[in-house]
């Protein structure tokens, strides 16, 4: 029950987000309700791979990109949306900002101190949050792209007889 | 037609297809997407093209499958404002002029229409965008407080950069002004001793300027084979990225975090 709270709590939060940052994108209103769906799966997904089933962010964001990338592709053709403007704002709660923060927390750190010890620990913070940043951004965007590769069709035949604008 | 009058029709088509590519890569669509709707729209007027993609120009080769004529055009893109509503119309267009058969001037009428079309409400947008920003406080640990003060931070940062951006102030410096402001807000976290969870907050107050879109969307170029556009999409988003943490990193500097 617990699980189920943090869940939905997780889901809940992501989809906020998800719709906040898509709306600064010009999000069509109509999108707004699913992308929030999507976000909120996507995101507890992770939550629940990292926290209880023991995967790393890595694979986990993996498993979220794919989830999100398919989801936008066949909800998208049924409300007649491009993919990428249901995946891209879902998947924006998990881009890792913080990593890019710590990543130049580090690197200040790094800058500040003339302790040989604190340099060498905090240019090891700074290569670990660096590299995992970027590989977690590219597992997103494979995972985007996966399913929209694997189904052009439906994929780009989503924005056909488009009858309300 | 005469050779002239076909050709005069081919550069015309030429120019509306660079146009829409234009517009669209502008808008933040992909690369993948821009090639195969100008590839649609040509093959519907007997013609096949040849697409050069770039973050600041398009170049389109048109040649006509009847007479080998050929026409070529060359355009910069001159904004480059994430819109999805704009990327939603702009492929329905697309689809329109194939299935509907619509000719080079309707084409272009409602092309036209949706390069008028209207943004979000900015109060709106700023509104949702301090909540997102909020809530990602909250997704990374902070407490309702610190989530209080993010929302703020967010708003006034937000509101700068765009009345920044309004008055056509350059980019990264917006970025590094607008993340500095939201920074030195969230540093009261600290200061005041506001909330249990001031590093979250200090961190997550300017999360709302990384360009995540750009990242995306490059990573997909890169797979689609569009090279050059995903390298210059991610060049982009590292420097902007590097803008915002520069404000960020002054802020903290100033406010004697680290």
């Amino acid at each position: 029950m617990e699980l189920l709270f943090l869940l939905l709590k997780d889901a809940a939060f992501a989809a906020i987000a998800g719709i906040g940052f898509g709306s600064i994108s010009n999000l069509p209103k109509r999108a707004f309700p699913f992308c929030a769906l999507i976000a909120g799966i996507g995101h507890s997904l992770r939550f629940f791979l990292i926290n209880y089933a023991d995967v790393h962010i890595i694979w986990a964001s993996l498993a979220a990109g794919l989830t999100i990338g398919a989801l936008s592709v066949f909800i998208g053709i049924g409300i007649k949306q491009p993919a990428e403007s249901l995946s891209f704002p879902s998947l924006l709660p998990m881009i890792p900002g913080m990593y890019a923060y710590r990543t130049f927390l580090n690197m200040i750190k790094c800058i500040s101190t003339r302790d040989e010890s604190t340099f060498i620990h905090s240019f090891y913070l700074m290569s670990d949050n660096l590299l995992t940043g970027v590989i977690i951004i590219v597992m997103l965007g494979i995972g985007a792209v996966i399913p929209i590769m694997l189904f052009p069709r439906i994929a780009f035949g989503a924005t056909r007889n488009i009858t309300r604008y | 037609m005469s050779k002239e009058e076909t050709l005069k029709y081919q550069g015309d088509l030429c120019s509306f297809l660079c146009d829409y590519a234009c517009e669209l890569i502008g808008a933040g669509g992909s690369g993948l997407r821009a090639s195969k709707n100008v590839a649609r729209m040509a093959a519907r007027f007997g013609c096949s093209c040849s697409l050069d993609i770039s973050k600041s120009a398009v170049s389109i080769q048109l040649t006509s499958a009847e007479n080998k004529l050929c026409a070529f055009r060359s355009k910069l893109i001159e904004h480059n404002s994430i819109s999805f509503s704009k990327i939603r119309l702009l492929s329905s267009l697309s689809w329109d002029v194939t299935d509907k058969m619509l000719n080079l001037d309707q084409a272009f009428t409602r092309f036209y229409a949706i390069t008028k079309d209207k943004p979000l409400n900015g109060q709106f947008v700023r509104v949702m965008t301090c909540c997102a920003n909020a809530s990602f406080c909250e997704l990374f640990g902070g407490d309702w407080l610190s989530m209080g003060v993010v929302f703020v931070a967010t708003y006034v940062g937000f509101f700068i950069k765009q009345m920044l951006l309004k008055n056509k102030v350059n980019t990264f410096v917006t970025f590094a002004i607008s993340a500095f402001i939201a920074a030195l807000i969230s540093s009261t976290t600290y200061i005041f001793h506001i909330g249990n969870t001031p590093d979250v907050a200090f961190g997550t107050s300017v999360l709302y300027l990384v360009p995540g879109i750009p990242y995306l969307n490059s990573v997909c170029d890169f797979f689609s084979g569009h090279i050059k556009l995903g390298t210059e999409r991610i060049i982009d988003a590292i420097l902007l990225t590097a803008s915002l943490s520069l404000g960020f990193c002054g802020a903290a500097v100033i406010m004697k975090i680290f």
